[in-house]
């Protein structure tokens, strides 16, 4: 398989503490990956610089072949919006707006008529199950509908790769594996690559593979006597 | 359980394969299994199991550096059982026991893993004990 995201070699530091220290890897196209590690290993850095929201100190990030850690703050905006989908722990919607138009919202930034995302933004919110809840504000909402609902405005712009940083740390088991089959399924079935943050081996367990991060560094893979 | 009187066969059954004989609870049999169903299982007070076994033995017989890798690679092992697992739970043919089946594997792999993480970072203080 091709590369679709790349790191090579990156080095990130905050002041004088070191966050990352030489992170190599790849992410195929369709392929799920669960970046683990401790608490203070890199992995939300990590996401950070492969999703064009921190810029690297040394080393390159690499989206289908193209250097994307030196591209200018315009460009890497650009690709924020249209091929990286983001969600975080705690969905991150924009308060005082109802459900559809936080999902429209990608669509409307992108010049679409309010009535054309409103429209898409409605099919989204139908396949992850939340159409009920359109026209509610996420106050109104639980920790489960928040998830699914930002989920919906990640993937309505149908990006190449899903960037989720422990995405069910918030949430109960039960619903955590709801968003979690609603991720795993959706980007099976449309070839969506993901890159999964997480410090949970249950969450971890629905990517294809992991990496695993130590001291802002990827520990081998070990071999035995 | 016959020889001890906890059932008594009731019957044959025939439905499409071989023969099978059919059993029922005897009323000492029910008194038994309510008396096993009504006491929990005694919480284990220490990890005793075949992991902690081989990081000691590694620990005694190698070094800090065998053990890690011992705990790095089982850990790995833990973490492919844990995606065939959850693979499992997501075939449209399981059913809800298959899924609280795979749940209850999932859960026990994974205080396996945390305690392999747990004692990856102890592993120099064990060392020191185990091997003074």
């Amino acid at each position: 398989m091709t590369a679709l995201l790349e790191a090579v070699d990156v080095t990130k530091s905050y002041g004088r503490t070191p966050a990352l220290r030489g992170v190599s890897m790849t992410i195929a196209s369709g392929e799920i990956v669960a970046v683990t590690g401790q608490s203070g290993s890199g992995k939300s850095t990590l996401l950070h610089c492969l999703a064009g929201i921190l810029r690297p100190d040394a080393g390159e990030v690499r989206f289908e072949g193209r250097v994307i850690s030196t591209a200018s703050e315009r460009e890497r905006s650009r690709l924020r919006r249209t091929e990286f989908g983001i969600v975080f722990q705690f969905g991150q919607l924009v308060a005082e707006l109802p459900a559809v138009e936080n999902v429209a919202l990608p669509l409307l930034l992108s010049g679409l008529s309010f009535e054309k995302a409103a429209e898409f933004a409605m099919e989204w919110l139908e396949r992850f199950e939340v159409a009920d809840l359109a026209d509610d504000l996420p106050g109104e909402m639980s920790g489960g509908q928040l998830q699914r609902i930002a989920l919906a405005r990640a993937l309505v712009m149908s990006p190449a790769i899903l960037f989720a940083d422990e995405p069910t740390g918030a949430l109960d088991s039960l619903t955590g594996e709801q968003v979690m089959r609603a991720v795993s399924g959706f980007a099976r079935e449309s070839g969506t690559s993901v890159l999964l943050v997480t410090h949970s081996a249950t969450v971890a367990a629905y990517a294809d593979r992991e990496i695993r991060l130590r001291d802002g560094a990827v520990e081998p893979v070990e071999v035995l006597l | 359980m016959i020889r001890d009187g906890l059932i008594t066969e009731a019957g044959q059954d025939k439905a499409g394969g071989p023969e099978r004989t059919r059993y029922e609870l005897t009323d000492r049999g029910r008194a038994d299994l309510a008396g096993w169903l009504g006491q929990v299982e005694e919480p284990a007070p220490f990890v005793q199991s075949t992991l902690f076994t081989k990081v000691v033995v590694a620990l005694l017989a190698y070094d800090e550096s065998t053990a890690r890798r011992y705990l790095a690679a089982q850990r790995s092992a833990h973490l492919a059982r844990m995606r065939a697992l959850t693979a499992a739970k997501d075939d449209s043919d399981a059913s809800v026991a298959d899924v609280a089946a795979a749940d209850y594997a999932l859960a026990h792999l994974d205080a396996d893993l945390r305690w392999m993480q747990t004692t990856l970072d102890r592993v120099a203080a064990l060392s020191r004990e185990v091997t003074s």
